[in-house]
């Protein structure tokens, strides 16, 4: 079963690097792995002919536990969220950011797939940015997983998303659907490169974002790994020119 | 806390989801004001409601009032938009009830400086709650449809303000910058805000667009004051925040909670109290600023007292007399006007040590110190130092007349001992007799009718006055002023036989208080109608009309000059209409008249004069009953800067090469933006009449006004030339410097205003602020109508002009190439009455004509000379000047440039150079004496001359 043949340090799955709050939306690997990580991720936006521009840059910490060899707990805290807004007065905040907690359920597999029942709850714990609004979110879906040959997976997720802000102004309630489809070749031992192309519908606008992610991820030794990743949206409502993640990632 | 607060639905906006049923809470529920028979009222403005006054009121039909037995507040209509707002909404007027000293232009809504960050008002509700009276507004920000906005204004009985309440929910997908704020729109020249900030008071750091950032401060609160009567004083203290933060400016102050990063689907509400006190100066609003701090936060507050002597001087007028308190950590809290007696008293932080500035005359001149604890406290006497008075007269032609007197320090230890500001702001005058853009005395000048006493610190002075440039010089110099004692002056002044014969003065860009930069009381700027000799005075307010009426009955001066009221079209909504450039815009200044004056109407007979690209605004106009084809519209000042991003100047904004031709197809993009017809327009952008050739009394960019008409003429697009002086007060630019001469066969004594315009519109106009041109080619005299010259024709030119005004050179220009002439007459005596004419010249057209048959145009000038300038940038316009003096221009002469760029087109330019300074007593120095920074200058309208003899004249074409 391919998810006993990519066992050290290299990561996998989609590729991470969110363009919403918590990686609302975003799939998550198939395979567990009981890990601690750290992900520093910066999203940006570069408007100047609107006077616009953001650059957040989030330092995350992840933690993860195979609970059976099929199911995956983990969390996602945003240990430091630094949002600057570049305007005619430009702004920034920095403060803890948000919290997700999600599992990962393998149900259903073969010999060389696998269909993965996947969620995570969106917490409002960027209490230094969101001074009145908690915004809220949860995602559920699925994720088909095939292996058609050994250092090859392709993968594809379906992620409905909900959220609404709590705290007593506009409820503001917003549902979509991701949709990513992707594939992680396994050019060496340690290095692996993941192509994804990714959209998301209804969040925001009819089509939220349309376009890619990609991945560089390398393992260094048989615990660590380190991964350079990004998505880059190419069409839609997302004004994001890219959000990129470092991982970090210690496997036991 | 607050999260979790929120969470618990506690004090959450109420008006944001779309409910137009929804009530928001009555704000700021800790402050409390009691007081016997306090009583309020809405209402609507109908047409025979009296509005409230004041210089500044702009209170119409539709509009709201909301008052109490202390205030008088206007909400604006929604379809009544001011300024910068986008629609109305914000507090237009207010003032103290039954003074009618309305001295706010407005205060709105926004979330920053974009234009989308303007709240767009749809809704407008009137509520009454007992005896609570209040406004509930709803929308979204401007450009923004996703981030809805609602604002609560109420009025209680006794209180000396309106309680706001804003509430804003982000529910785009994205993160915004937001400053939520109230924008207190100044205007300039009108109120200085003042913050109880470390070093600051009225001093506050100038900013730009770029670094508007390092101007925020928090403060306890901002209030600002007209330091001339009838005048009130206002202020902001937050309610829902312990201190404000913002910029300050007398443009613009901007007060509200922190900027922060306003997260998608984040809220926020901000309450606080916006309140109005009676009387010049800030201590009126600083008293209630302490006392609502007190209330709202529990900080004491304690009054101090004392009593001013300033020996020979009445106290109480604006700036003979101020007090400037500043506690011991360098915080200025207040500042006071003593009253005429010299009693003065003012709320002050408890417990504190102050120190106390005394200023007169713009100059600080001693100080004390007072120790303030629980308790009241007396400052005890604060003695200035003496001064003298001088009578001044002037006699116009034998007779006491109207007249401008301007003070002139006669030697360097006078200058020194006696220039000073109005509190750091506005520029430096020697001497400061009065507020620098306020009435009679203003700055070192002075209006006078008959004798008339002013104060004066002791020096040596000199008195100059003319009756414009058709006048003698009337001085009185090396006058000395004793402290205590009395002096008279009595100026002199004879008319000249100048004035061309057929012809009117004009000046076609007058402002005055409706402006909204500009402290100028009616009945003083109508003084300066009749001072400046002026026959035709076309005011032109900014956005609005004002025809002065009341001012000119009052005065008994109807029969002085003619009065044609227009208005000044005056871009402050930045929009995108330009193609080729990536930030959005405005359209520059331009000027309508006659327009009807409406006092009833919003923008009193204008019409809505923002987004709009200059055919819109003449179609818009026109809608509203100006005569398009009798009227006229003219382009204004077509080169200059900026303010807050808003250009002042057409052509600045279609940032027009000069070097290519105008697409005359009409484009969205620079070239094409000239002849470009707006969408809704029934004209292009070029249908205007006239441009400014010469504007202000320094004409500090007569040489980029005069490359744009050449370069239009150029291109067979004639539009006449004009001069005015766009005069704002006594002082920055004189009133008929420089003015029109038209030619017209209307007169004063059956003035035909369809006539005059008309004459006006053909370029019938000689130009000048001294000189007196007259040329004429056979029978022809310039116009914007062309004729075939006959062979053999000459130029003839004729100069003359008074003998104070130098004149060195005749410059012909034709076709952009300028022929000089320098054997002038010069008079002996600058304050006498000869050699009136300087030069009589004929010059055969087949010595100024290039060779061929080509179409050619000739523009004659007169004066002295002009500063060499350049064209660094590579776009045909002159740019930059001789700034360094060495004899060459290159980048060593521009400001922004500390090493050779090293390209051929520099990206940054400028200055332009001025002619050099004058030495004291030169020619040119006793013509700025009422010319100030000025340099003699006229001009002709163009002749066109069909050399081809095809009827039409099309330019010779770009060189």
């Amino acid at each position: 079963m391919f998810c006993t043949e990519w066992t050290d340090g290299v990561a996998q799955g989609p590729v991470e690097a969110g363009l919403a709050d918590g990686d609302l939306g975003g799939a998550h690997r198939v395979c567990p792995m009981t890990s601690v990580g750290l992900t520093p991720g910066v999203y940006a936006i570069i408007e100047p002919e609107n006077l616009y521009g953001r650059i957040l840059a989030t330092g995350t910490l992840t933690g993860s536990w195979a609970a059976t060899d099929k199911l995956e707990l983990y969390a996602r805290l945003e240990g430091v969220r630094m949002d600057m807004l570049i305007s005619a007065i430009s702004t920034s905040a920095i403060g803890p950011g948000y919290t997700a907690l999600g599992a990962s359920w393998r149900g259903v597999e073969g010999a060389s797939w696998a269909l993965a029942v996947q969620g995570k709850v969106v917490l409002p714990t960027a209490f230094l940015h969101d001074e009145h609004g908690a915004p809220v979110g949860a995602d559920a879906g699925v994720q088909f997983v095939w292996a058609p040959k050994d250092v090859l997976l392709v993968h594809a997720a379906l992620m409905p998303n909900v959220g609404f802000a709590a705290g007593g102004g506009p409820l503001y309630p917003r549902g979509g659907v991701n949709l990513d489809l992707g594939a992680e070749w396994r050019a060496f031992k340690r290095f692996s490169f993941v192509l994804d192309g990714i959209s998301g519908f209804g969040r925001t606008d009819t089509l939220d974002h349309a376009g890619v992610g990609v991945g560089f991820r390398g393992g260094i030794g048989e615990h660590a790994g380190l991964a350079l990743e990004s998505r880059v949206p190419l069409a839609g409502r997302e004004r994001a020119l890219t959000a990129v993640d470092i991982r970090f990632d210690w496997r036991f | 806390m607050l999260t979790l607060l929120s969470l618990l639905g506690c004090d959450g906006p109420a008006c944001l989801e779309g409910d137009t049923s929804c009530l928001m809470p009555s704000p700021c529920q800790e402050i409390a004001y009691t007081c016997e028979g306090g009583s309020t009222e809405a209402y609507w403005i109908g047409p025979d409601d009296t509005p409230p006054g004041g210089m500044d009121t702009l209170a119409a039909t539709g509009d709201l009032v909301l008052a109490n037995d202390r205030i008088v507040a206007v909400i604006e209509a929604l379809d009544h938009p001011h300024y910068i707002a986008p629609t109305g909404g914000g507090i237009l007027d207010l003032g103290i009830r039954g003074k009618d000293n309305d001295s706010l232009r407005q205060v709105f809504q926004a979330t920053g400086l974009l234009p989308e960050e303007g709240f767009h008002y749809t809704s407008m509700e009137l509520l009454e709650e007992g005896d609570i009276r209040a406004v509930q507004l709803l929308g979204t920000l401007d450009g923004y449809p996703d981030v809805p906005v609602a604002t609560r204004y109420e009025i209680r009985p006794c209180e000396p303000g309106l309680r706001i309440r804003t509430e804003i929910a982000n529910g785009t997908p994205d993160a915004l910058s937001m400053y939520l704020t109230d924008a207190f729109y100044w205007g300039s020249r009108e109120i200085i805000p003042f913050t109880p900030r470390a070093g600051s008071g009225f001093t506050h750091p100038s900013f730009g667009l770029s670094d508007i950032g390092d101007a925020f401060f928090d403060v306890p609160f901002m209030v600002g004051g007209l330091h001339s009567d009838p005048a009130a004083s206002y202020g902001v203290v937050a309610c829902s925040e312990e201190s404000l933060n913002g910029f300050q400016s007398d443009n613009v102050s901007a007060m509200g909670p922190r900027p922060r990063v306003f997260p998608s689907r984040d809220w926020d509400v901000y309450e606080r109290f916006i309140f109005a006190a009676d009387g010049a100066s800030i201590s009126g609003a600083a008293d209630l600023a302490w006392e609502l701090r007190e209330q709202l936060w529990g900080e004491a507050w304690a009054t101090v007292s004392g009593v001013v002597e300033a020996p020979g001087g009445v106290l109480g007028e604006n700036l003979r007399a101020s007090l400037l308190l500043v506690d011991e950590n360098d915080v200025p809290v207040t500042h006071v006007l003593p009253a005429d007696d010299g009693t003065w008293s003012a709320r002050v932080p408890a417990n504190r040590s102050y120190t106390i500035h005394a200023e007169a005359f713009g100059r600080e001149v001693s100080t004390a110190t007072v120790k303030v604890g629980a308790g009241d406290a007396d400052a005890g006497t604060l003695t200035l130092p003496a001064v003298g008075e001088v009578s001044i007269d002037v006699l116009i032609d034998g007779a006491s007349d109207y007249a401008v007197v301007n003070v002139i320090p006669a030697d360097d230890a006078t200058a020194a001992a006696t220039e000073g500001t109005v509190f750091g702001f506005f520029n430096a005058c020697a001497p400061m007799l009065g507020l620098t853009h306020g009435g009679s005395p203003s700055c070192n000048r002075v209006i006078v009718n008959g004798p008339t006493t002013i104060a004066l610190p002791a020096g040596n002075y000199d008195f100059y006055t003319s009756r414009g440039p058709f006048s003698t010089l009337g001085a009185a110099r090396g006058v000395a002023v004793e402290a205590i004692t009395g002096q008279s002056v009595t100026l002199e002044v004879t008319s000249l036989d100048l004035q061309p014969a057929g012809t009117l003065t004009g000046d076609f860009h007058v402002h005055g208080g409706a402006s909204f930069d500009s402290n100028m009381p009616d009945e003083e700027r109508v003084k300066a109608f009749v001072a400046s000799g002026l026959e035709v005075v076309v005011t032109t307010e900014h956005d609005v009309v004002n025809d002065y009426a009341a001012a000119i009955d009052a005065l008994g001066v109807a029969d002085r000059f003619t009065l044609l009221a227009g208005t000044e079209a005056t871009g402050h909504l930045l929009f995108r209409y330009r193609s080729d450039y990536g930030f959005p815009q405005v359209v520059g200044h331009w000027m309508f008249w006659p327009v009807a004056y409406d006092p009833t109407a919003p923008w009193r007979g204008a019409a809505y004069d923002e987004k709009a690209e200059p055919g819109l605004l003449m179609t818009r106009q026109e809608d509203v009953g100006w005569d398009k084809a009798g009227g006229v519209v003219q382009l204004n000042h077509p080169y200059g800067g900026a303010a807050f991003g808003r250009d002042y100047s057409w052509a600045t904004a279609m940032g027009i090469d000069q070097t290519l031709p105008l697409d005359r197809e009409g484009s969205s993009a620079s070239q094409g933006l000239y002849f470009h017809k707006p969408e809704g327009a029934r004209y292009s952008n070029d249908a205007y009449d006239v441009q400014e050739v010469m504007n202000g009394t320094l004409n500090e960019n007569l040489i980029q006004y005069r490359s744009f008409w050449h370069y239009l003429l150029n291109q067979g697009i004639v539009r006449g030339g004009t001069a005015n002086s766009d005069s704002h007060s006594l002082v920055e630019n004189v009133l008929g410097t420089p003015r029109n001469v038209v030619f017209t066969d209307t007169t004063r004594a059956d003035f035909d205003a369809a006539a005059f315009n008309a004459d006006v519109r053909a370029g019938h106009v000689m130009g000048t602020n001294g000189p007196v041109l007259v040329a004429s080619i056979g029978t022809n005299t310039p116009s914007v109508a062309s004729f075939a010259p006959a062979e053999g024709d000459v130029l003839h030119v004729e100069v003359s002009a008074a003998p104070w005004v130098p004149v060195t050179e005749v410059r012909v220009i034709v076709n952009g190439t300028t022929h000089t002439y320098t054997e002038l007459a010069e008079p002996a005596d600058p304050f006498g009455m000869d050699t009136l004419e300087r030069l009589g010249l004929d010059i055969p057209l087949a010595d100024l004509l290039p060779a061929g048959a080509a179409d050619a145009w000739i523009v004659v000038e007169a004066g002295t000379p002009l500063a060499e300038q350049a064209d660094l940038d590579c776009n045909g316009l002159p740019d930059t000047g001789d700034n360094n003096g060495d004899g060459e221009i290159d980048w060593h002469d521009v400001e922004e440039l500390t090493e050779d760029p090293g390209v051929d087109c520099y990206d940054v330019v400028g200055p332009l150079a001025e002619p050099p300074e004058p030495e004291r007593d030169s020619p040119e120095w006793i013509f700025r004496t009422v010319t100030p920074g000025g340099y003699p200058m006229s001009f002709t309208n163009p002749f066109l001359l069909d050399r081809d003899g095809n009827g039409t004249w099309s330019g010779p074409g770009l060189p």
